[in-house]
């Protein structure tokens, strides 16, 4: 049996994350980065990180009963995220890897959210709606490619709900706080819907959103932003599917936590006859289970890096990395 | 039928004796009732207004009848013609510097179409057809046209392999005509897209 440890810091959590060579889990550590006010200042999350990165590797290890000796690579986030955070999980991973003498491996985040996607939801060739706070885009396999069919044109989909929760004076991360004011909201408000092809737009809802604080319910506003937010991203989902003819869906990513949006996503399925595939919810936010599991794949394929060679890429695109071979998980 | 697609579904029919297409925009029980009206109602407007500004500038579209905003229905004339997709399939003679200046045309007066594929444009003797606004925009943003042009592109290399390239030159040519001012920037817009490799995308439906 091989094991594989990765190691998640692309935000505000670090992650450590074993498992082995069948994806079975055997550990799974996060230490979240909270702010005291406002969003993620990268300078102390990676603070944050560097103060708990020991502490979570060891607890990883002792929750998997392995000895760093026992595991048979080492794999990092190597990006898109904040470099300040990705630096901090690179150089653990490199000190783990030089010291065990294992193999070390460079993985992207948006990847291995849609890994982990498609092995805990067991499906196997969906379209991916990936939702967080930093990226909302529609992206599917095809080949051995990942390919970007539509995305936003300006903020991210948690980006925008942790902007207006911060507005509001709502506490960070805001889509939770959102989402229980909107169970109490019942008044559709006139905010902006923005599709365009398969791409959205998510500035012109915020600033109408911002614009209401103050004037009418601030549940009214967050079920408003919810619904047509969370609309238009059910819409441009359907739309890839309905181009590729796929009538697989999931959701990947921190949003994905949010019971409307999943609602909608599946309610969207049934309608055309498809299938949206859920998974334990958390799984959706930053774990280094994902990343241990992309990392797991990769090995197999003998994608390692060099100790020199093992920049961080902080702009790191999906479409320029390549996909392990896909694997029936059914 | 003639088509359903996931926005909306075509239906050959006649109204008050003539030929016509019936296009019907699908409410969504994924979103609020509210909202899905609200959508279908926007969207059924703008379409039919861009095929108006369309034909204002000469850019032939099929003839509304009759509109439903409320309920998302088009009525508009069923135009007999074949489209540009099963004439480059027969191997026919097709003038693809016209159907560039009409592209052209209709981007110089701010418009994208948004879904430009061959089976969306029908060959008249009159001059190219353009159907389906339902994804058109108004803009001056030259990505946005670009993007149009390049989508026009990426369905010819699918359709014709070894030809798209000569068959989009010609079309660009036409294009230069059409849309004087502009079509230097956008020919490098094409460019740079093509480089980015990321757009297997967009056109929704191919009927």
């Amino acid at each position: 049996m091989s094991f594989t440890l990765g190691i998640e810091s692309t935000h505000h959590v670090f992650g450590v994350g074993v498992v082995d060579e069948n994806g079975k889990v055997l550990a799974d550590v996060r230490k979240t980065f909270v702010p005291k006010t406002g969003g993620v200042h990268p300078r102390e999350a990676s603070k944050f990180f560097a103060a708990r990165s020991s502490e979570a590797v060891l607890e990883a290890l002792e929750s998997a009963g392995l000895r760093l000796g026992d595991v048979s690579c080492i794999a990092f986030a190597r990006g898109p995220g904040l470099g300040p955070c990705l630096r901090v999980g690179a150089t653990v991973a490199r000190t783990l890897a030089a010291i065990s003498k294992k193999d070390l491996i460079g993985v992207n985040h948006a990847a291995a959210h849609l890994e982990i996607a498609k092995k805990m939801s067991g499906a196997f060739d969906p379209v991916v709606l990936y939702v967080s706070g930093g990226n909302t885009q529609v992206i599917t396999w095809v080949g051995d490619r990942y390919v970007v069919m539509g995305e936003t044109e300006d903020i991210a989909v948690g980006n925008m709900l942790d902007s207006f929760a911060k507005s509001a004076g709502l506490e960070f991360p805001g889509g939770p706080r959102i989402e229980d004011l909107a169970r109490k909201g019942k008044r559709l408000l006139e905010i902006p819907y923005s599709v365009k092809g398969m791409n959205v737009s998510m500035s012109g809802t915020l600033t109408k959103a911002e614009k209401l604080i103050g004037k009418v319910p601030l549940e009214d506003i967050a079920f408003s932003l919810q619904e047509i937010a969370f609309s238009m991203l059910t819409e441009v989902t359907e739309r890839a599917m309905a181009y590729l003819g796929k009538d697989e869906a999931i959701v990947a990513g921190g949003v994905g936590l949010n019971v409307r949006l999943r609602d909608m996503v599946k309610k969207m399925c049934e309608e055309r006859g498809g299938k949206f595939l859920d998974y334990e919810p958390k799984y959706y936010g930053d774990n280094g289970v994902m990343i241990a599991w992309l990392g797991s794949l990769l090995a197999r394929e003998g994608d390692r890096l060099n100790l020199l060679e093992s920049t961080v890429i902080p702009k790191w695109r999906i479409e320029d990395v390549k996909a392990p071979p896909r694997l029936n998980y059914k | 039928m003639i088509y359903l697609g996931a926005e909306a579904e075509l239906i050959h029919g006649i109204w008050a004796s003539k030929d016509v297409v019936v296009k019907r925009r699908i409410s969504k029980g994924y979103r609020m009732k509210e909202l899905d009206l609200r959508i279908i109602w926007s969207r059924t407007l703008k379409e039919t207004s861009l095929m108006h500004d369309a034909k204002k500038i000469g850019v032939l579209t099929p003839t509304v009848y009759h509109l439903n905003p409320k309920m998302g229905i088009i009525v508009m004339s069923f135009e007999n013609f074949p489209t540009l997709r099963n004439t480059m399939l027969e191997g026919k003679e097709v003038d693809l510097k016209a159907l560039g200046r009409t592209i052209g045309t209709l981007h110089a007066a701010g418009l994208v179409h948004g879904d430009l594929t061959p089976s969306n444009i029908l060959l008249s003797p009159g001059g190219p057809i353009l159907l389906d606004f339902g994804l058109g925009e108004r803009t001056k943003e030259e990505e946005m046209f670009a993007e149009d042009l390049y989508l026009l592109k990426r369905s010819l290399d699918e359709l014709l392999d070894g030809h798209a390239e000569t068959a989009f030159r010609k079309i660009l040519e036409g294009y230069s005509v059409g849309f004087v001012a502009k079509h230097e920037k956008i020919k490098a817009k094409i460019e740079e897209i093509s480089k980015r490799g990321r757009y297997i995308r967009r056109g929704v439906h191919h009927v």
